[in-house]
């Protein structure tokens, strides 16, 4: 039994390596992107020489040998579902018996004027990582566009370096249909503390370059010129699957896939950042693109690929992030705004420097928690997934809620232990 | 323009993409001081005043990395990669030639840097005002060492301290081994010696004070009244009941990383370079070869050298040959059952020969007491003892310990000696993998595999291979430095003391293996 997997991200590795424990499959896993399966996380502390070039390797490069995976770099140019042939640029067809695609995402366009000028870059692959090192080196100002978790990352990464930033966010307060407006402020401070200069209600209307043809400024849709000679574009990712557009296979935005990660055509999966889930898990999206749902998407995937029938039923909805230097770990369901007729409210307790911030999220009728989120704090995964799983009363969530931390010993000593109720919460 | 996110804490430009420049205002003010103690080495005016000079000058160029970064405390460890001297390039390779001549010189040659029974000179007399102040004699080669370790410790401990001032446990730990540094292993030992008592560390125990045992360590000390015979007592009390009664609370942390010299060194001065310590698999079957040969080395020649100087049966003492023989063997015939009876426990993911290996090294004890027990020979071992002591002095206590230890900071880590030699990190590690309460936990499955806490460990252990599996980190050179959770940046790893039944992360399956899906 051959399978063959397309793309060597967390959801292909994962999917590999749970098939390989599993079976005697032979498994061959095709990327275009690079030779050994790599962190994407961690192309941002590449970027700030915070660790080698090895180290961003979650397996190393032995143990694809060791367990008799085949690794090909390669493109694929199209896939023939009726022959069951995988056809690449360099190497000779690839027939499988089942086939993952993992596929993984392609960073959105902003389609204005001069985006493909030397500077511009998005920051999804390690290709582009190398254009953004090229650029940052020529440089003394960035622009980074986009006000998500890839834009906070592509600012600390420009400040590093000691450029200049300058932040364009569309929407009036930083990440605002994500964050609550206490913590969007407290971010929004921090990230100018770190000096940048972030610009809200802003959007690029066109790249300038240089008499060379690279950029040189950039013109933002009120007319204001910020000179740059890098930009860092991160508005938003999509599935990477235009190459299958006239395949055969069933799409949507992504891949459609149902519980048991089976498209469309059989003997062929999808998961990952690429699979758009028919019946959405609760708490999640249908397209679900974090390293997180990748690595249980592609666990899944291949527990269905050795035949054991899985409908996928991950665990409570989870997500983190580091905002320069603080921390964000948010769990449940965690709404941006309650507006009147959400039945959603939340608490929120923080230290008095307002630099630690934990909100409860809770049903308004029965004080069941739904969510929890912390700004600067370390929360336990275990302890809180529980809570939110069992829908353990507000009460008494707050009242055992020492068992949530998971901060380093001594932390409490340094700042106020209390935490106080927010003036402006709810309950 | 805004200050820089991340000023230099090391010797360095904070641009990662110039070619990087070691000339910032720490080694301006160190080259300054260097230059004071060759003043003084030459002109005996100046003398006096050279070392007090040379040390505060020192301590300003650490202390202005904190005038630099005042407005933008940023990420610690951003730029490890950039910066020459730690990237093993010519700057590593002048300091580590550096440090390694002078050791050896200091070890084998003090008369170069003007040592001298009868009167010192050039270098090592620039210590005697300092020597005479605290213990009223002349200084030698050692008391020189000592006082410049210890400022090492002191100043390069202000500039991790800064660099991680956001970090409780760090500024704690750090202010520990710099109050056992400079307290335990200088000031109060030199000071006592005033009082014609034996120079004692108080923190430093056998096996890593391997001459604690030998016949004129233990005679200074029983002719140095009660005190002295407390001295004797704590030691073994050290071994016996205190070190291990903490260990089991806290892990080896509580020495390693809190109150060793050795520790105390490396966390300070050699935080730059921890990221050299070498991960593979190689290194750490290494490790664990070397480290526990050396265990044995250490106690076969420490057992050897007491039984040389205790008495024949029939003669008034403490402890005579037979009995002491008869109790090596007694003690490792115990050990060897608890080897067995926890076997499974204990050796279970080892491959064989490792349990058969560790079980002949017992017996090699076992016989060796018997034998000795019944026909008193002169020598415990074929081997004399003073040469065991001799050698294992030179080439482990000197050239490992010393030379290497330090020397190679800035081309194999910081912690090359407590990682593939140190006998008491081998006795602590094992006791920390199989009888403490201290773990390093991980959260569920919040890794996102970056690898910063694996580049960071100074022990060189892959802390990522445990953490994106959401396996607790229970490893025997894990000195519990705790650099490994402070660089994470996805909070995923807790240095935590708990039930010993409790070890593994409970709960973690859901979110990394298949038993939901199963």
């Amino acid at each position: 039994m051959h399978l063959v997997i397309i793309g060597n991200g967390m959801a292909g590795v994962a999917c590999a390596l749970e098939v390989r424990r599993r079976t005697g499959f032979t498994i061959t896993v095709i990327s275009e992107e690079s030779p050994y399966f790599f962190s994407r996380p961690a192309l941002m502390y590449l970027f700030m020489k915070q660790i080698s070039q090895s180290d961003a390797l979650p397996y190393g490069k032995d143990i694809w040998k060791k367990n008799n995976i085949e690794l090909v770099h390669d493109r694929v140019e199209s896939i023939d579902f009726e022959k069951k042939q995988v056809k690449l640029t360099t190497h000779t067809p690839i027939t499988y018996d089942k086939l993952l695609l993992a596929t993984g995402s392609k960073a959105a366009k902003l389609h204005c004027a001069g985006e493909d000028l030397r500077g511009v870059h998005s920051f999804y692959s390690i290709q582009d990582l190398a254009q953004l090192e090229i650029a940052s080196s020529r440089a003394s100002r960035a622009v980074v566009v986009g006000g998500g978790l890839i834009g906070v990352e592509l600012a600390e990464m420009f400040r590093s370096t000691g450029m200049e930033v300058d932040w364009l966010i569309r929407e009036k307060r930083l990440m605002e249909h994500v964050l609550p407006a206490e913590e969007s402020h407290v971010l929004s401070s921090h990230v100018g503390q770190k000096g940048v200069q972030m610009y809200t209600n802003e959007a690029v209307a066109s790249f300038e370059a240089d008499s060379t043809g690279a950029l040189y400024a950039v013109r933002t849709a009120a007319g204001t010129k910020l000179e740059a000679r890098v930009a860092g574009i991160a508005i938003g990712v999509q599935p990477n699957v235009a190459f299958l557009n006239s395949s055969g296979l069933e799409l949507n935005r992504g891949i459609l896939v149902d519980a048991h990660f089976q498209t469309s055509i059989p003997d062929v999966f999808a998961a990952g950042d690429c699979a758009e889930l028919r019946q959405v898990p609760k708490g999640y999206r249908a397209i679900e693109a974090t390293w997180y749902s990748a690595r249980m998407q592609g666990m899944c995937a291949a527990l269905n690929i050795c035949g054991k029938a899985t409908p996928y039923s991950p665990p409570v909805w989870y997500n983190s992030a580091k905002f320069f230097e603080m921390e964000y770990q948010v769990y449940g369901n965690c709404p941006a705004e309650s507006t009147e007729d959400s039945h959603i409210s939340s608490s929120l307790w923080t230290n008095k420097q307002k630099k630690r911030l934990l909100r409860i999220y809770f049903d308004s009728s029965s004080e069941a928690v739904v969510g929890i989120s912390g700004l600067g704090i370390r929360l336990r995964q275990t302890v809180i997934s529980d809570w939110i799983q069992h829908r353990r009363p507000y009460s008494d969530v707050i009242r055992h809620i020492q068992q949530a931390f998971f901060d380093p010993e001594f932390f409490d000593l340094m700042y106020y232990p209390a935490y106080e109720r927010h003036p402006e919460s709810h309950a | 323009m805004p200050e820089p996110l991340y000023p230099s804490l090391s010797l360095t430009d904070r641009h990662p993409f110039r070619p990087a420049s070691i000339w910032g205002p720490d080694t301006w003010f160190s080259l300054g001081a260097v230059l004071c103690i060759i003043l003084g080495s030459l002109f005996p005016g100046f003398g006096p005043y050279a070392l007090l000079s040379a040390t505060l000058l020192f301590f300003a160029g650490m202390a202005s990395v904190t005038f630099e970064n005042q407005k933008l405390p940023g990420d610690p460890v951003a730029y490890t990669f950039a910066q020459s001297i730690q990237t093993r390039e010519w700057p590593a390779w002048v300091l580590g030639f550096l440090l390694t001549t002078f050791y050896v010189v200091l070890y084998w040659f003090p008369a170069y840097l003007g040592y001298s029974p009868e009167g010192n000179t050039g270098f090592i007399a620039l210590f005697d005002p300092a020597s005479q102040f605290l213990k009223g004699s002349a200084a030698s080669q050692w008391f020189a060492y000592g006082y410049m370790y210890t400022v090492a410790v002191l100043g390069m401990g202000i500039k991790f301290a800064w660099k991680y001032r956001h970090n409780r446990y760090q500024l704690i730990r750090t202010g520990s081994v710099a109050f056992f540094q400079l307290g335990f292993a200088f000031l109060l030992p030199e000071w006592m010696q005033r009082l014609n008592v034996p120079y004692y560390d108080w923190k430093n125990m056998w096996p890593l004070n391997y001459s604690f045992f030998d016949e004129w360590s233990i005679r200074s000390l029983g002719q140095s009244g009660n005190l002295g015979m407390w001295m004797i007592l704590w030691g073994i009390a050290m071994i016996f009941l205190i070190s291990p009664i903490l260990t089991w609370f806290f892990g080896k942390r509580w020495y390693c990383s809190w109150v060793c010299g050795c520790g105390a060194l490396a966390e300070t001065a050699g935080d730059s370079f921890r990221h050299l310590s070498d991960k593979s698999q190689r290194a750490w079957e290494w490790e664990r070869w070397l480290i526990y040969h050396i265990l044995v080395f250490v106690t076969l020649t420490t057992l050897a050298v007491i039984y040389s100087y205790l008495p024949y049966a029939g003669n008034e003492a403490w402890v005579n040959k037979v009995q002491f023989s008869a109790g090596v063997a007694v003690a490792a015939l115990m050990a060897g059952i608890a080897l067995i009876i926890q076997r499974r426990k204990w050796f279970g993911t080892y491959p064989r020969y490792v349990f058969y290996t560790a079980l002949s090294a017992i017996s090699l004890f076992i016989l060796a007491g018997i034998y000795s027990a019944f026909a008193q020979p002169a020598e415990w071992l074929p081997v004399p003892s003073t040469g065991l002591r001799q050698a294992y002095g030179f080439f482990i206590g000197a050239i490992f310990s010393g030379v290497i230890g330090v020397g190679f900071y800035p081309l194999l880590g910081n912690r090359v000696w407590c990682r593939f030699g140190c006998p008491m990190a081998a006795i602590l590690g094992l006791q920390q993998k199989w009888l403490s309460r201290f773990r390093i936990t991980t959260n569920g499955g919040q890794c996102i595999s970056c690898g910063n806490c694996s580049t960071h460990c100074e022990m060189g252990i892959d802390v990522k291979a445990y953490a994106q599996e959401g396996l607790d980190i229970v490893r025997s050179s894990c000195v519990g430095c705790g650099i490994c959770a402070e660089v994470c940046p996805r909070g995923v790893l807790k240095l935590e003391n708990g039930p010993l039944t409790s070890k593994s992360s409970l709960g973690s399956d859901i979110f990394l293996k298949n038993d939901l899906f199963t």
